[in-house]
């Protein structure tokens, strides 16, 4: 598996404007590719699939009773529902179609620079990252009503999914997608302040900073990445790493950072909104401030004897050479529901180790390491090879990582301009730091800052 | 040996197991010739045991790519008497990821998981994959070797052999029982993510120099094919300092 894994589920979902590689079935003779498209991904998952029995599901019952649904479909569309529907049945993450479709498309590659998060069955815009939306009177903490016209109410009531936590997911991807838009377009946001106010502004979309990257059959991704000094009184600094895939682009940028910050009282890695990338990544980032070659945890594969084991990779070398010490300090990780797959693995490989202590939310529960495969539609087959259990034989598929302190956002704190969970984790990481909660609050980067820079204030300083 | 595959060091980058493809057993009770004999004729198919040891030192390269993936990029691998071996492999969006081999030091240097020396069952593997005349099948490599059976592999009778060398490392090789070509390594290998199988398949035989080699590999790890294509070799050309270690990795074997 080139030791891939876990994946990009929503970004690619988000990114599908920019997928090059579907719809390539021609007009003419369509169905004969569907069908060779469904009969591989079926023979792809049945020769694969990591569980032979696969989780009690009749997977050869299931094409027997899918399969002419294909050979009837009326169009490629509907064949491709088709195949959604038979990885579906297996009920796990990991296993999607990658391909236009009349639910997933988005209208254009620019999107309102704001991340959004559904709280409480509300949508609430958590940071602005651009200086378009911000100078459109778009502000953290606020609720999102509609965007063009859609109430996110109705989106949110009509979200799929078994359980809430998935439901949520379902409203954040689809509001996700109206965010989305052509170039130069703009976005017509109702949106309700802390007071009950309601404003309607209109929205700049911006194509997403960061390099674009693009690796195999997956569409390509902006990766973004940030990293400052947070400096406090007494002496005390924190280092905070934040970025959005895992993607070996990011590698060298990663321990950079952290070579920086190797004499700081604590790092923080932010991985929120993190949806996956590179499992192999893992082993060499946990060995930034794991010495030893530990397992993180294991993977049970089909053709494998024996699970196979992720271990950490001590990283007592800088790229150039030079000897150093891991970081030996507190590491803190955030994370949340769109934290997903190697985001995941990693938070809870090194939550399990008791190497890091994990804010923030429950993360997506989607941990699969997973491969992907060009069919002959052109669609993109991704599709899970292992199940994964951290060093403490813990199962993070369907669960997630379950912080080990836990923080509600709310609209309240955002719109102050906090970030609830950073101030949490900087608390722990330099204990002895007895300032009042909400003066940290006030003195924390502007939120807007994870990932385009933002100024320092007098006392807590970003470099 | 003349290192003439990628295969067993892609195992470690591929990080894989590989499906056994139509091999069956043989059904007619024949007499078989000996591994030796086998061997013997591989190496006469090649261009003869003379002309392999006339070469010092090789350059191979071609291209790599992941079937049904999307992936791939260039590689490079020089190996030079009697056991140094360096492969370099660059993947767009991954970046450059190196393994080597200097006689006596395994290491791989990749952007995905940093700097890492190579231990254990690994080393042994890898040291086995730098042996220069392993294609030789001398005492010096080989410390047993006996004929399976002869079977089919896609289409072809080949002759299966166990192969056991001095480092305690064992595989299947199996030879065309028609032209005497190598076609096929089965083995199960150790990987930074445990012990893996795989299956390296030697195709597309052609002539450089004085010698024939495959210019098309296929291993199946994972489930997936990996192929390197061999694009262009140089026999004695490689400088001596190429497989000096790196400065990650002398730094990482400082005390």
């Amino acid at each position: 598996m080139t030791r891939v894994t876990g994946r990009w589920r929503c970004a690619a979902l988000l990114c599908a404007a920019l997928f090059a590689g579907a719809g390539l079935a021609a007009a003419q003779g369509w169905r004969a590719i569907a069908l060779a498209s469904f009969d591989d991904a079926w023979q792809t998952i049945n020769e694969s699939f990591y569980d032979p029995a696969f989780g009690g599901v009749d997977w050869a019952g299931v094409r027997k009773e899918l399969r002419p649904r294909v050979v009837s479909a009326a169009s490629m569309d509907d064949a491709r529902d088709v195949i959604r529907e038979m990885l579906a049945r297996l009920g796990k993450s990991h296993f999607q179609l990658l391909a236009p479709s009349r639910t997933n498309t988005v209208s254009g590659p620019a999107l309102v620079a704001a991340e959004i998060h559904v709280l409480d069955g509300e949508v609430v815009i958590t940071r602005v990252t651009g200086a378009e939306a911000r100078k459109a009177g778009l502000v953290p903490g606020v609720r999102l009503l509609a965007v063009d016209g859609h109430l996110t109410v109705d989106t949110v009531r009509n979200a799929a999914g078994a359980d809430a936590r998935s439901r949520a997911l379902d409203a954040w991807r689809e509001v996700m997608r109206e965010l989305y838009g052509p170039d130069g377009s703009t976005a017509a946001l109702v949106v309700k302040d802390a007071s009950g106010r309601q404003l309607q502004l209109t929205v700049p979309r911006s194509r997403p900073s960061g390099e674009v990257i693009t690796f195999g059959n997956l569409p390509p991704f902006a990766a973004e990445f940030e990293e400052r000094t947070v400096s406090a009184p007494g002496g005390k600094r924190v280092g905070y790493i934040a970025f959005n895939i895992w993607m070996p682009a990011l590698g060298e940028r990663i321990a950079a950072a952290v070579d920086r910050f190797r004499q700081y009282d604590g790092i923080v890695i932010d991985l929120r909104g993190n949806p996956g990338g590179l499992a192999a990544m893992i082993s060499g980032i946990s060995g930034h401030f794991i010495g030893e070659p530990v397992q993180l945890g294991a993977m049970r594969t089909r053709q494998a004897p024996d699970p196979l084991s992720f271990k950490v990779n001590p990283r007592i070398v800088t790229s150039d050479g030079r000897r150093v010490d891991v970081f030996k300090g507190r590491v803190a990780i955030l994370v949340d529901e769109l934290t997903g797959s190697t985001s995941e693995v990693f938070a809870g490989a090194m939550q399990s180790l008791g190497r890091a202590r994990i804010f923030g939310r429950q993360t997506m529960g989607q941990a699969l390491p997973a491969l992907t495969r060009q069919l002959p539609s052109g669609d993109v087959l991704m599709y899970a090879i292992g199940d994964f259990t951290t060093s403490t034989g813990r199962s993070l598929e369907g669960v997630g990582v379950v912080p080990d302190e836990p923080v509600t956002l709310t609209g309240e704190a955002l719109a102050r301009g906090g970030d609830p969970d950073l101030e949490k984790a900087v608390e722990w990481l330099v204990p002895r730091l007895s300032l009042p909660r909400f003066g940290l609050v006030a003195m924390l980067p502007a939120p807007a800052s994870r990932f385009p820079s933002a100024p320092g204030s007098a006392e807590w300083i970003q470099d | 040996m003349i290192r003439r595959s990628p295969g067993r060091l892609s195992c470690a980058l591929a990080v894989a197991f590989a499906v056994t493809q139509g091999v069956v057993p043989a059904t007619q009770a024949q007499k078989l010739p000996t591994a030796r004999e086998i061997v013997d004729r591989f190496v006469k198919a090649s261009g003869g045991e003379a002309a392999l040891q006339a070469i010092k030192s090789m350059r191979v390269k071609g291209t790599f790519s992941i079937v049904g993936q999307s992936l791939g990029g260039d590689l490079e691998m020089m190996s030079a008497r009697p056991n140094k071996l360096l492969m370099r492999v660059s993947v767009p969006a991954i970046g450059m990821i190196e393994e080597g081999f200097d006689g006596k030091i395994g290491w791989s240097i990749n952007p995905l998981e940093g700097p890492s020396l190579v231990t254990d069952r690994q080393l042994s593997e890898r040291a086995d994959e730098a042996w220069f005349d392993a294609e030789l099948h001398k005492d010096d490599y080989i410390k047993e070797m006996s004929v399976v059976g002869r079977e089919s592999l896609d289409k072809r009778d080949v002759y299966r052999v166990k192969v056991v060398t001095v480092r305690g490392n064992e595989q299947f090789e199996l030879y065309d029982a028609e032209n005497g070509l190598q076609v096929a390594v089965e083995a199960s290998r150790d990987t930074p993510l445990g012990i893996v199988p795989s299956v390296v398949l030697m195709k597309d035989y052609q002539k450089f120099g004085a010698v024939l080699m495959p210019t098309r590999v296929v291993q199946r790890v994972l489930g997936q094919e990996h192929v390197f294509v061999t694009t262009s070799c140089e026999f004695d050309s490689v400088p001596a300092n190429t497989f000096d270690l790196p400065p990650a990795i002398k730094a990482l074997i400082k005390k």
